[in-house]
């Protein structure tokens, strides 16, 4: 194939604010051989690092069907540790291959002292953690020449020193940084369960215009002595209350790329098709209300 | 109050090691703060857990599920992960079970595993075209000893004592063969085709020029060792260097040929 027809071959459409899936392995044939009308896909970026790897070859033919997002998990911005320069680089190799047209990252950090735990933890909210975070992003958005997206996560814990709220935090860090907002519904529910807080006072103090994305997902309840904890585990649908909040987030924002979600315990694509049929209905029911 | 570095290193010892220095820092907010971090300190645990569950499924399915909990605590501690990327988080596994049951009636576990690393490294190789057979048409029969083979980046020998390929098959998602573990020695070349990853078994003759020619040995050089070994032996039942090496291009493990000392004959 020429350079020329590769360029070509790249969709290039924005991702349209409708309801797509999380493209993981199991579902890489399927979607290749069958086509299957999914109005756009997100793929986890390091699970796509190896250049020449299987994973990478299904992205690639994927790609020129499906508007598409690339979406990271190790990047550890929120990290004291120096940016991890060979993880960055080959997250541009990723983008620069795949021209993804959306990328987006986390509201967390994951690694102390070159040392990983692979997991998207919670920063202390403090005038600190946020100029530290504005600089990182910024650092990632130059290196990739572009805005990225950032995400909201689960957390099952607050620090004592935290002295901003989780969404004045998540706002500040979007203005001074330049990078749009990627709200995850369920996240925003699960801890407000988890810290006592009303979602909805959360969800009405975001600007709609810093807003670029919505992930919706799944969780589960663990008892923890008297009370529950939610559990931001992707394996289950989308739960009663996520809906609800996700209504009136759609009635806040208007309608945007929103993301079914599910990366373990993976059901059959139809199953996962059938959920975002299900956002897809409120995104049309709130668009044809306000219309 | 604490500095974001201070902070993190608190957190990463009260996820990791000893859970009591972070919950002093950690709000209440209805739910005690040391079982706050007991839920980071559980999904610590699972992450990896599933990190070398989705490389090393037949090791799991032999040891148990509980075992393998126990060991993935283990080699946790005794690897933590030094990457955000986890796809190469298992590589030091099978010596790691090498540590471990080395010395024990489970002493083939390492060898599956290495088998199953194998697997996952060849999934994320770079991959070349496959040498055609054809190809040696380009030199001189008489040049055919000078010959020097690439072997193809996507592919891995492995060399066992233990019959490891009829294990790892026996242990596939809905096979429930009974295996032998006396029936002798197994050498297995994992290698790519297509989109698929296939492991096959090699005869002894195989296996060893294969290894021979990844070495870099002048086709002649690689297979002297057999030669030798062959005098003596009943001449029917001496291996074949041309069934061999037939093999060897017929499940694709070559990718390049040059005829070292000597130019390529129609060039």
């Amino acid at each position: 194939m020429t350079p020329g027809a590769e360029q070509a071959s790249i969709n290039a459409e924005p991702i349209p604010a409708t309801a797509g899936i999380g493209l993981r392995g199991p579902y890489h044939s399927e979607i290749i051989n069958r086509r299957p009308p999914i109005a756009w896909l997100e793929a986890h970026s390091e699970n796509y690092f190896a250049e020449d790897g299987i994973a990478r070859g299904a992205l690639e033919r994927i790609r020129p069907n499906y508007p598409l997002s690339l979406h990271g998990v190790g990047l550890s911005i929120g990290s004291t540790d120096p940016l991890d320069e060979e993880h960055l680089h080959r997250l541009r190799a990723l983008v620069d291959c795949i021209e993804p047209a959306l990328v987006s990252e986390h509201l967390s950090w994951g690694a102390v002292g070159g040392r990983h735990l692979n997991d998207l933890l919670p920063l202390p909210y403090t005038e600190e953690a946020l100029e530290h975070m504005v600089r990182r992003i910024q650092e990632v958005q130059d290196t990739l020449k572009r805005p990225i997206l950032i995400e909201n996560i689960s957390s099952y814990l607050e620090f004592v020193d935290s002295a901003i709220p989780e969404h004045e935090f998540l706002v500040a860090v979007s203005r001074q940084s330049g990078c749009g907002l990627l709200l995850d519904i369920n996240n925003i529910y699960v801890n407000a369960v988890n810290h006592g807080f009303d979602p909805l006072i959360y969800l009405d103090a975001i600007p709609p215009e810093r807003v670029a994305e919505m992930h919706l997902a799944g969780h589960t309840a663990r008892r923890c002595g008297e009370r529950e904890i939610l559990i931001d585990t992707h394996n289950t649908p989308v739960s009663e209350p996520v809906w609800e909040l996700f209504r009136h987030a759609v009635e806040r924002f208007g309608p945007r790329p929103t993301l079914i979600e599910w990366y373990s315990d993976y059901p059959a694509l139809e199953r996962l098709l059938s959920e975002a049929e299900t956002a897809q209905r409120i995104l049309d029911e709130v668009h044809e209300l306000a219309a | 109050m604490n500095s974001l570095r201070d902070l993190q290193a608190t957190c990463y010892r009260a996820f990791t090691d000893d859970s009591s220095v972070l919950p002093a820092l950690v709000r209440d907010n209805g739910v005690a703060p040391d079982r706050r971090v007991g839920v980071y300190r559980n999904n610590h645990q699972v992450i990896y857990r599933k990190a070398l569950s989705a490389s090393y499924p037949v090791v799991e399915r032999l040891v148990g599920e509980a075992c393998f909990a126990g060991l993935a605590r283990e080699y946790a501690r005794e690897h933590p992960s030094r990457s955000g990327d986890l796809q190469r988080y298992g590589q030091n596994y099978p010596a790691f079970l090498e540590h471990t049951y080395g010395d024990t009636r489970f002493r083939y576990l390492p060898d599956v595993a290495s088998l199953e690393w194998a697997v996952e490294e060849v999934h994320l190789d770079r991959d070349e075209p496959p040498l055609a057979l054809s190809e040696l048409s380009r030199f001189n029969k008489d040049d055919y000893g000078n010959l020097v083979f690439t072997v193809r980046r996507a592919v891995r020998l492995l060399r066992s004592r233990f019959p490891v390929f009829s294990i790892w098959r026996a242990n596939q998602p809905g096979s429930n063969d009974r295996i032998d573990l006396d029936r002798g020695a197994e050498n297995v070349a994992v290698t790519r085709r297509g989109n698929d990853v296939e492991v096959h078994v090699l005869d002894r003759a195989a296996f060893c020029l294969a290894a021979e020619l990844a070495g870099g040995a002048r086709l002649q050089d690689a297979w002297r060792p057999f030669d030798r070994q062959s005098v003596g032996d009943d001449a029917a039942a001496a291996p074949d260097l041309a069934g061999a090496l037939q093999t060897i291009l017929s499940l694709g493990l070559l990718s390049g040929v040059t005829a070292a000392g000597a130019p390529p004959a129609n060039t």
